[in-house]
């Protein structure tokens, strides 16, 4: 039923608090099975033979995946390991919550979570990526969350990339990178076959370097892409990664942008990427005012995901709301984010006093 | 809870009216995640696949006055409570043995005042006592109270069991640092005790509360002492003939200063870290060391402290080890280096006067390798006192029953053996532990007759007997 590497982590967690101060959903919700060693009990037992259920498998869906028990984990286990095998068998037996196979679902009709098409992008965003040439040395993936939620981030992105005169195209029917379903019932076959097929898109780009804005995708690409053994022709970068180089080699300069702020770090992209100082090179490049937040870079304590929010609306809202409590620490008017996901959860949430700002938009608006 | 029939919905029903419906839960997973703390006996029972002993429903509060409305519920219809923070304690005592309710504290996580002035700071006990000390780190300030659990313990948690760190020889125990409390008595009274604990305004009630393990309430907020970084923590280690010498010059530098760091190993346990220091095998007792404050103070210290270690022989090992030891301190306890299953295992602490802490190592260890042959003991003294300190000492069997009834059994000859040594020879229960579910029975042998105050202030607090049953032996 599981992997072996799933049954030895679980069977480290089982009995080991020893990481639950930095579980963003376990902290906010005090619910003790929200803790990965909690979830890790609960698989024991199954593994000593009680049955997986339904009410199991909701629990291994309360949590957003920010491998920060992972992170923290002196001795290198990684819990979202045995979350995501524990999320697949909910799925083989029909025990997955309705949320979450409605999600399933979106996925399988329109290749994205929110269930639209490309007729749901906006028409500015639509307008841009039709201007853009079929092929191009340079590829931008956007991610699903960009393309239907934050259509002004990845405006931005564009706009930057033609201010540097960078020769790049975006896929007009962007797939799924296969990283959401990815999330929602592990790395299965399917999820493999879905991976292979934005290979294929990618590679008919004719790109040689792979931009993307979407963390989460990005992970995919550079991680579970290589386990899998699926090649990509093209180089993958960050958003964040390739914008703060162009800045770097002088094909992007800023003005300052006048503003003190803080950054919430985005947990794929400082954890899983090991990324953590290029959004802070493009906050510098503005000349912002920065004051860290409590818990930062490799650190830093997630506010949730699009994903968690679509499908446990309360869970997302308490993530959210319990960064924002660090963020008005900070003692400044506005929190930068430097991916589109991030940005979407911490503006959902966001107290009256204080205001969201992508840090490409900022910049975008700054060049 | 055994009430018949639609009984228990309306139970359930007056608890939803008043903590929320979301905060109350009788999923079966729920009360499985909230059967299990660090106590070996449900860990072996979990890691056995025998079901363990839970409550019937968690209740999850955010506020005192939540509190205060599911205890009126629950002495109303007698219903035990248990409290229920970050289930890191290793005695049971946050287990709902009887079933009724857990009542989970965790969303009671906020800092309620943070005075900068008095150095103190008020927080809510369902705080995780990490993200407390982060907060003070922002400040600039410390609660200097660094348990090997500070990741996983609540704050409620630590004032249950009067907990201790590893800087407490300089800093204290939490009954040190605790100032005040508000707590909720079982018929939901909301009480504080006095803004501050020194006083001669009648006794300390902190002290009736700090290491009553939820036995006589809920404590709710309470209020800490707050520490300025130390400008400098100098570590140094050194290697002495025996255990009595050690424990002589542990005796000797608590005359002159306070260390904040003290840590004294028996032969058993000094083998294999002086194997990892020096490459080579060494007898003795090795003592790791830290002193904290201002450079030039800790500069004088230092040079005091070289000179008794070394007018008692001992052998100078440097900064090195301690530095080391102080980045990876709680390394130890994540798996597979904590003690875990499949090991049967104990940490029996104990605390006694200089005159008796060596007769109680060597009776302890007596009674476990003499009784128990295929048991090793090990122990370090690391929390010392102007009068006295504490022996952390450990048992482990590599290979315990399988069965569990039968490992029940033998895991509770070995610790009542050793414990009771220690009591013949002027030692307590536990040091900083607690009692729990483990150790209650050895209570009224500790005690005797004065064990009677403490049941009368139970039989006062808590008539029906609702606050944690069968916990702290009352």
């Amino acid at each position: 039923m599981f992997s072996e590497q799933a049954v030895k982590t679980f069977m480290a967690c089982r009995f080991c608090p020893m990481c639950r101060h930095v579980c963003p959903i376990g902290l906010t919700t005090g619910n003790e099975g929200n803790t990965p060693r909690g979830k890790g009990l609960l698989l024991n037992y199954v593994h000593t033979g009680m049955e997986f259920t339904a009410e199991m498998a909701q629990d291994m869906y309360e949590c957003c995946l920010c491998h920060n028990c992972a992170s923290e984990c002196e001795t290198g286990f990684s819990p979202p390991l045995f979350i995501r095998e524990a999320r697949t068998q909910a799925v083989v037996q029909d025990l997955a919550p309705p949320a979450v196979r409605a999600l399933l679902d979106n996925l399988e009709a329109t290749d994205n979570i929110f269930g639209l098409t490309a007729e749901n992008v906006s028409p500015d965003l639509r307008e841009a990526v039709g201007t853009l040439p079929e092929t191009a040395p340079t590829l931008l993936y956007l991610g699903a969350t960009a393309r239907f939620k934050t259509p002004d981030i990845a405006l931005a992105v564009i706009r930057l990339l033609q201010k540097a005169g960078v020769e790049f195209t975006v896929l007009a029917d962007e797939p799924s990178s296969g990283a959401e379903p990815g999330d929602l019932m592990g790395f299965v076959e399917d999820v493999r076959q879905v991976a292979q097929k934005c290979a294929a898109a990618i590679t008919a780009s004719g790109a040689a370097t792979l931009v993307v804005l979407d963390a989460h995708s990005a992970r995919m690409f550079k991680q579970q892409y290589a386990e899998w053994g699926i090649a990509l022709p093209a180089a993958v970068v960050t958003a964040t990664d390739y914008v703060a180089g162009l800045l770097r080699d002088g094909r992007l300069s800023a003005k300052a942008a006048g503003v003190a702020a803080t950054f919430q770090d985005d947990s794929a992209l400082s954890r899983e990427l090991d990324e953590t100082e290029t959004p802070r090179e493009i906050i510098a490049a503005m000349g912002i005012d920065l004051k860290e937040m409590f818990l930062n870079r490799k650190r830093v304590k997630s506010g949730g995901t699009v994903l968690l929010m679509e499908y446990a609306p309360r869970l997302g809202q308490l993530a959210g709301e319990g960064r924002w409590l660090d963020a008005q620490r900070a003692g400044v008017p506005v929190l930068l984010t430097s991916t589109p996901d991030s940005f979407v959860v911490m503006r959902e949430t966001q107290p009256e006093t204080m205001t969201t700002t992508d840090i490409f938009v900022l910049l975008e608006q700054n060049t | 809870m055994n009430p018949k029939g639609y009984m228990t919905q309306m139970i359930l029903s007056e608890l939803e009216d008043a903590v929320g419906r979301d905060n109350v839960s009788t999923r079966e997973t729920d009360k499985i995640v909230t059967a299990v703390d660090l106590f070996w006996i449900p860990r072996m029972w979990a890691d056995r696949g025998q079901y363990p002993a839970t409550a019937d429903v968690i209740v999850r509060p955010g506020t005192t006055e939540e509190v205060a409305k599911v205890l009126v519920i629950a002495n109303y219809y007698k219903i035990p409570v248990t409290t229920w923070g970050g289930g890191s304690g290793s005695q049971g005592g946050a287990l709902a043995v009887t079933g009724g309710i857990i009542l989970d504290t965790k969303r009671m996580n906020k800092v309620v005042e943070y005075d900068p002035d008095s150095m103190t700071v008020t927080v809510e006990t369902g705080m995780n006592f990490q993200q407390l000390e982060w907060y003070a780190n922002e400040h600039g300030h410390s609660l200097m109270h660094y348990p090997s659990s500070i990741t996983c313990g609540t704050v409620g948690g630590f004032i249950a069991h009067n907990g201790i760190g590893v800087l407490s020889t300089r800093y204290g125990k939490i009954d040190d640092m605790c100032l005040s409390m508000e707590v909720v008595l079982p018929n939901g009274s909301i009480i504080h005790t006095l803004p501050i604990p020194k006083h001669s305004s009648g006794p300390d009630l902190n002290a009736i509360f700090l290491g009553a393990e939820g036995t006589f309430g809920v404590v709710t907020k309470a209020t800490f002492r707050l520490f300025e970084m130390p400008e400098v923590r100098k570590f140094r280690a050194f290697l002495f003939p025996d255990l009595t010498t050690g424990i002589a010059v542990g005796r000797e530098i608590l005359k002159k200063m306070k260390p904040s760091i003290m840590r004294l190993y028996d032969e058993a346990e000094t083998a294999s870290i002086i194997k990892k220091i020096l490459g080579v095998s060494k007898t003795g007792a090795f003592m790791n060391l830290a002193l904290d404050g201002l450079a030039e103070v800790v500069a004088i210290e230092e040079r005091i402290m070289i000179e008794i270690c070394k007018k008692y022989g001992g052998m100078d090992l440097g900064p090195e080890y301690g530095e080391k030891w102080w980045d990876s301190r709680v390394t130890f306890f994540f798996p597979p280096h904590a003690l875990d299953l499949p090991l049967m295992h104990g940490t029996m602490d104990s605390v006694a006067t200089f005159a008796n802490i060596e007769k109680i190592y060597w009776a302890m260890k007596h009674a476990v390798e003499d009784n128990f042959p295929d048991v090793r003991f090990i122990a370090h003294f690391s929390h010392w006192y102007e009068w006295g300190c504490i022996i952390y000492d450990r048992f482990i069997m590599e290979k315990p029953p399988a069965d569990p009834e039968e490992a029940l059994r033998l895991h509770n000859q070995i610790w009542y053996k050793a414990v009771r040594a220690a009591l013949a020879n002027g030692g307590v229960v536990n040091d900083h532990h607690g009692v729990g579910l483990k150790l209650g029975k050895l209570m009224k042998e500790q005690y005797g007759p004065t064990m009677q105050v403490l049941e009368g202030i139970k039989k006062a607090l808590d008539p029906n007997g609702i606050m944690n049953p069968f916990k702290m032996g009352v």
